[in-house]
């Protein structure tokens, strides 16, 4: 449902009131330049106002059930009657507006009529993946709307630094920015976010995401740090250019960061890593997947400085090992999701460590670490964390696995989904003992998975077709 | 369940691509379930095998997701064109039929995010257990086009009017660099001296897409898809140049003297004949050749192939094509009139063209009779019989 439709609602109304008089048996809409009828236009008003949810509700409560509708929702009420209109159009349902699901609809245009009719309401905001919107739309979405806190441009394409000109100067009260995927965003964009070029910048910005916008460097990163000392969360993933620099000046210069997301940030070093261990002691996630030249030296910082450690995703950093591990594990006991993914000098001893410290782990992905053995899965499965809390267990492409690691893991009753592909160790009979154990749960593996139904009228063998005719 | 496997499988599929991406062949294998716990491709000297119980999975999938995306629903609108582009090749590798997947592939390639090159290799890649499927080769056609069309932007950007002799072609740059070249490729230098790429490479892609030709013919009897491709290819991409339909001429002799009975493959011949016949003028001006020639040359050896195989309609049928041709073309002014088959030199009495009409063909009835129709029985008769009967109706 476009926006521009609700201009239409006179037309599209007449016909509804015309089906509706047809219904009450009276004569056709004079509007519609028939033969005059035997009523006029006070009589239209006077039925619209008898209309019984009209007489019922006070305007305060039908404010409050708009409250609740969508987007689209509330276009559909603005059709209903003129009433209506303006109710359903009221800045106070405009506080939160998504147009996700119109994206490449959403033009210029759309936004500037939207920033005029919800002004200072207009709140948070998502245009994540409407492509046409561009730097003139949003100059005068900022302009209209100086209360916004929470807006979304992912993947909207052609915007330039020229829209976070247009934030710094406007939306004072700016906390949460999303800009990933937009290729056009430099580190000019971030200057103008911070306090450190003219104009005012958004000195309450706590979250910024500035994922896969390739043209960030440490520059920006630095002032950002110096111009938003509230950031908490930054996600900077795929920005390759970033470097130890950057990051150690973000850890140092914000009060409080607690997420981090680095992957693809190939440059970084454990040096970055010990820097946050030193200065950020609030750190709850850290990502820094594909960081290939981390080393145990980074966990052992982490171990130390950053107790308060909940995510932790290390895919694809081979230099990591047990040492580092044990470090790690000593004193980060609130661990709940690591992602060890090709972590390969990982051994049964890291699980040992994770066993007997993480009481909290509910997701743990092992996908090709070879070395793992059916004794790491056995310490696992017997720790404090698998009874209650252990979630996901991810083992795939972990060549030593056998049946033995799934009886070992009969006894995790919160356990959701495990994934088994190429553990070629692994039979039918196996999985089928688990399951049997614990019938919620997903076993992922290469065998058919297909549960017969069960047989109505005495147990008739029946055939699951797909698995012999292709 | 099955959507989890699904999701592997692709994966395993993307991996065996990246490991190796000079693929060249790729089979199921005959395994209907899965007895080990163990990814179902296999991959070994550029050979791909695919686990036939995997198949169904991984084509449910991705035709779901592919359509999920296509249709812009909620939770599929946003995936990555790199996905979509596996996704259809998951897709089309056992399924080349479906065109949906194939434009998919055609919107990547106007966007950017996949290259022609590698497309063309791709749809070879099919083609290798798939030689008879038109759609890819309608696809190729649309590639091709596209490198024709940048091939004349850049062309033209570059200001560079090669030097070249003036060819018959209807403003396909192309043809401006092969005049005096064979079957090799052989980049042009234009007149400023710089290299002009983009011919030669567009033509490097033509010679590979004749090879390719050929190898699906070989692979699938009668393959009408194939040869029309190359039909195509002839027209557009090397813009009839006589030399070439000449060369090929050569070339496919020995393969239909291979395959007699595909009906395809002559049929290439008589285009070609055809085209060459056309341009007679030309022809005889540029590679001193006698279109007429020709045609004896060919009506010659069909008949030498209908003795020695008796039996197959198609080379009837080629025969009556070259007998029609050969009574259309200026034969009937020229002074040879050597039937080869049985080596008579026949003159003709008059000048007057119906009755030397009707004088060749009741020749041709004579001919026919004598050689065939006595010496032979069962079906080499009856196709004997037919011809004669239509001999009479001209």
């Amino acid at each position: 449902m476009n926006n521009h439709n609700h201009n239409n609602h006179y037309s599209s109304n007449s016909k509804n009131r015309t089906e509706e008089k047809g219904k009450r048996k009276r004569h056709s809409n004079s509007r519609n330049g028939a033969s005059p009828s035997s009523f006029d236009w006070t009589t239209i008003y006077t039925y619209e106002d008898d209309a019984l949810i009209n007489k019922k509700l006070p305007k305060e409560l039908l404010l409050r059930i708009f409250s609740f509708l969508d987007v689209v929702s509330l276009c559909r009420c603005a059709q209903v009657s003129k009433y209506w209109n303006i109710l359903a159009l009221d800045g106070s349902n405009w506080q939160r507006v998504d147009l996700f699901d119109f994206q490449t609809d959403i033009e210029g245009p759309v936004v500037e009529y939207m920033s005029q009719r919800c002004g200072g309401f207009l709140k948070a905001l998502s245009l994540k993946g409407c492509q046409c919107i561009t730097d003139r739309a949003l100059q005068i979405f900022a302009q209209q709307c100086r209360n916004i806190e929470c807006l979304c441009l992912s993947k909207c394409n052609e915007i330039s630094d020229l829209t976070c000109d247009s934030l710094g100067k406007y939306s004072s009260k700016l906390r949460k920015l999303d800009l990933s995927s937009c290729p056009k965003i430099t580190d000019l964009s971030l200057k103008f976010l911070s306090n450190t070029a003219e104009g005012h910048g958004c000195p309450h910005l706590s979250y910024l995401d500035v994922s896969w916008c390739k043209n960030i460097t440490d520059e920006g990163v630095i002032a950002l740090a110096e111009g938003c000392p509230k950031m908490n969360t930054f996600f900077c993933r795929g920005c390759t250019q970033i470097s130890n620099e950057g990051i150690e000046k973000l850890a140092t210069a914000v009060e409080h960061l607690m997420k981090l997301n680095i992957q693809h940030c190939v440059n970084i070093t454990d040096e970055a890593i010990e820097t946050i261990g030193q200065r950020c002691p609030h750190l709850s996630l850290l990502c820094a997947s594909m960081c290939t030249r981390l080393t145990d030296a980074s966990l052992v910082a982490l171990g130390h400085g950053c107790p308060e450690l909940k995510t932790l995703e290390v895919s694809g950093c081979a230099a990591l090992t047990d040492s580092g591990f044990q470090a790690l594990t000593r004193n980060c006991h609130d661990l709940e999701k690591m992602d060890l993914e090709d972590c390969i000098q990982i051994t049964d001893a890291t699980l040992g460590h994770i066993a007997a410290n993480c009481h909290n782990l509910n997701a743990l992905s092992l996908s090709h670490c070879e070395l793992i053995t059916d004794e790491g899965i056995r310490q696992i499965g017997s720790s404090l964390c698998a009874a209650e809390h252990l979630q996901i267990l991810e083992l795939d492409n972990c060549p030593l696995i056998t049946d033995a690691a799934l009886e070992h893991l009969m006894a995790c009753q919160s356990l959701q989904r495990i994934e088994i592909y190429d553990c070629q160790l692994i039979t039918r009979a196996g999985i089928r003992k688990l399951k049997s154990q614990l019938p919620d749960i997903l076993v992922h593996a290469y065998f058919a998975t297909v549960t017969p139904p069960p047989s109505v009228g005495g147990g008739r063998q029946r055939f699951c077709k797909c698995c012999i005719i292709l | 369940m099955a959507d989890a496997r699904g999701a592997r499988l692709l994966a395993d599929l993307d991996n065996a691509f990246k490991r190796d991406p000079d693929i060249d062949e790729y089979d199921m294998l005959p395994v209907l379930e899965p007895k080990h716990n163990k990814s179902p491709f296999i991959l070994q000297d550029h050979k791909l095998g695919v686990e036939a119980w995997a198949v169904k999975i991984l084509v449910k999938y991705a035709s779901q997701r592919l359509k999920g995306w296509r249709s812009r629903q909620a939770g599929e609108q946003f995936t990555d064109p790199l996905e979509v582009s596996h996704l259809s090749r998951a897709m089309l590798l056992f399924n080349p039929e479906v065109y949906t997947a194939w434009n998919i592939r055609k919107e990547l390639v106007e966007s950017g995010y996949l290259s022609v090159t590698e497309d063309l290799s791709f749809g070879a890649l099919i083609l290798s257990r798939h030689p008879n499927s038109s759609e890819t080769f309608v696809h190729r056609r649309w590639l091709f086009r596209q490198l024709l069309d940048t091939c004349l932007s850049s062309n033209s950007a570059n200001n560079s009017p090669c030097t070249a002799t003036p060819a018959v072609n209807n403003g396909h740059l192309v043809s401006m660099g092969i005049n005096g070249v064979h079957a090799s490729v052989a980049p042009s230098l234009c007149d400023n001296g710089t290299l002009a790429l983009e011919p030669s490479r567009l033509l490097s892609h033509a010679h590979r897409e004749l090879r390719l030709c050929s190898q699906t013919a070989e692979k699938y009897p009668c393959n009408y898809h194939s040869w029309s491709h190359r039909v195509w290819l002839m027209q557009q991409c090397f813009s009839s140049s006589l030399e070439v339909l000449v060369s090929e001429l050569k070339a496919t002799e020995s393969w239909v003297c291979q395959h007699i009975s595909d009906h395809s493959g002559f049929h290439y011949r008589q285009f070609l004949l055809t085209e060459l016949h056309q341009r007679r003028a030309k022809l005889a001006m540029t590679c001193l050749l006698n279109s007429t020639e020709l045609l004896m040359f060919e009506m010659s050896l069909v008949c030498d192939l209908l003795h020695s195989f008796p039996g197959h309609e198609t080379l009837w049928y080629h025969r009556r094509f070259l007998f029609q041709a050969l009574l259309k073309s200026d034969w009937l002014g020229s002074k040879l009139q050597k039937h080869s088959s049985n080596g008579h030199v026949e003159h003709a009495q008059t000048k007057d063209p119906d009755a030397l009409k009707s004088f060749y063909v009741s020749q041709e009835i004579e001919n026919v009779t004598k050689k065939e129709l006595c010496n032979s029985d069962g079906y080499q008769q009856v196709l004997a019989q037919k011809y004669v009967h239509w001999l009479q109706t001209l």
